[in-house]
């Protein structure tokens, strides 16, 4: 009975530093690495359409943003081409037109402020970021009045630039 | 007696494989998952990471989710081309998913115009164009890229995007 103990215990010692002659060699195989250079990037949702029929704001997102220390990512309206006058967006049908009124805010809370104090930014993000850290939605509101019945359409481009903040 | 000391001894060995293995896959295990964990750190243009995350990053590149009823833009901070030759290696690509088709501009931040892509489909991508004219060495700030976005359907217009970057020639 003794010997059959004594074999067991040999076994267990010699599976014991064999195990830990695996780990070791591991250890040294850990000290491979591989190196590459993230390009820093970004990728940004716009809305494809909006009917302020239905829905009178639009809502700004992104993902994979990537992008050095302390930058941020800018959305603003591209005044140059959209189509604006004396501070107004416009929706056109043929001849006819709506003026509207645009207005920063976000989708966190009921603020509102006029996008010409926001010097037109719609949106900022950060790296690893999908939801907006500053505003991030824009509201579109026809001017009153009476106007043709037709369906009006425009659209809005957007200015993205990362910068670094104030 | 006998027969019961030869179970003790049978499950003492048996106990003592389960729990080298164990270890041993454990540590395995560790290593694998320790080398993906920098892709979460990711914040700077120039950040280390491993093959496994390297995949990850081109996976999440290529094929970006696009959210319903949005338009999918992908941005650069800066893009790298070689001065004096016409042929560059870029990636230029309409996000699988989007509902539109893109036409790509790119400009000077002088407003010369240096590319005009053909119209690329959701899915579609380029790695590599030829630009309109060669380009002098330097480093150019607020050059542009215009996504010009069409419907799938009517080739109607549809909202856009300018995207700024730094157009770095070598």
């Amino acid at each position: 009975m003794k010997k059959l103990l004594c074999t067991l215990l040999s076994i267990v010692v010699l599976v014991s530093c064999m195990t830990a002659h695996v780990l070791a060699a591991n250890e040294t195989e850990a000290s491979t690495s591989v190196q590459y250079t993230v390009e820093s990037g970004y990728t940004v949702s716009i809305p494809a359409t909006l009917s302020l029929n239905n829905t009178g704001y639009m809502d700004i997102y992104a993902s994979n943003v990537s992008l050095d220390q302390n930058k941020k990512l800018y959305v603003k309206i591209d005044k140059s081409k959209t189509s604006f006058t004396y501070d107004q967006f416009y929706l056109m049908n043929g001849s006819n037109y709506i003026p509207c009124d645009l207005k920063v805010g976000s989708p966190l809370n009921d603020e509102k402020i006029p996008y010409y104090d926001t010097d037109y930014v719609v949106a900022i993000f950060e790296t690893g970021y999908t939801e907006p850290t500053q505003y991030g939605r824009l509201y579109i509101t026809p001017s009153n009045g009476a106007y043709e019945a037709g369906t009006y359409s425009g659209t809005i481009y957007f200015e993205i630039y990362s910068g670094y903040s104030a | 007696m006998k027969t019961q000391l030869l179970i003790i001894g049978t499950a003492v060995v048996l106990t003592v494989i389960v729990v080298f293995t164990a270890v041993i896959l454990g540590y395995t295990l560790d290593k694998n998952s320790s080398t993906s964990t920098p892709m979460l750190q990711i914040g700077s243009s120039s950040t280390e990471v491993s093959g496994d995350s390297l995949k990850a990053l081109e996976g999440s590149g290529s094929v970006a989710e696009v959210l319903p009823g949005t338009i999918s833009i992908p941005g650069y901070d800066t893009i790298k081309m070689a001065g004096g030759q016409l042929d560059q290696t870029v990636r230029l690509y309409n996000p699988a998913g989007n509902v539109c088709l893109f036409l790509v501009t790119m400009y000077l931040p002088d407003g010369k115009e240096i590319y005009r892509s053909d119209i690329l489909r959701p899915g579609e991508e380029l790695n590599s164009i030829r630009l309109t004219s060669e380009l002098d060495p330097g480093t150019y700030k607020d050059a542009l890229l215009v996504y010009s976005c069409f419907s799938k359907d009517t080739l109607q217009s549809m909202n856009g995007a300018t995207v700024k970057f730094t157009l770095e020639v070598i």
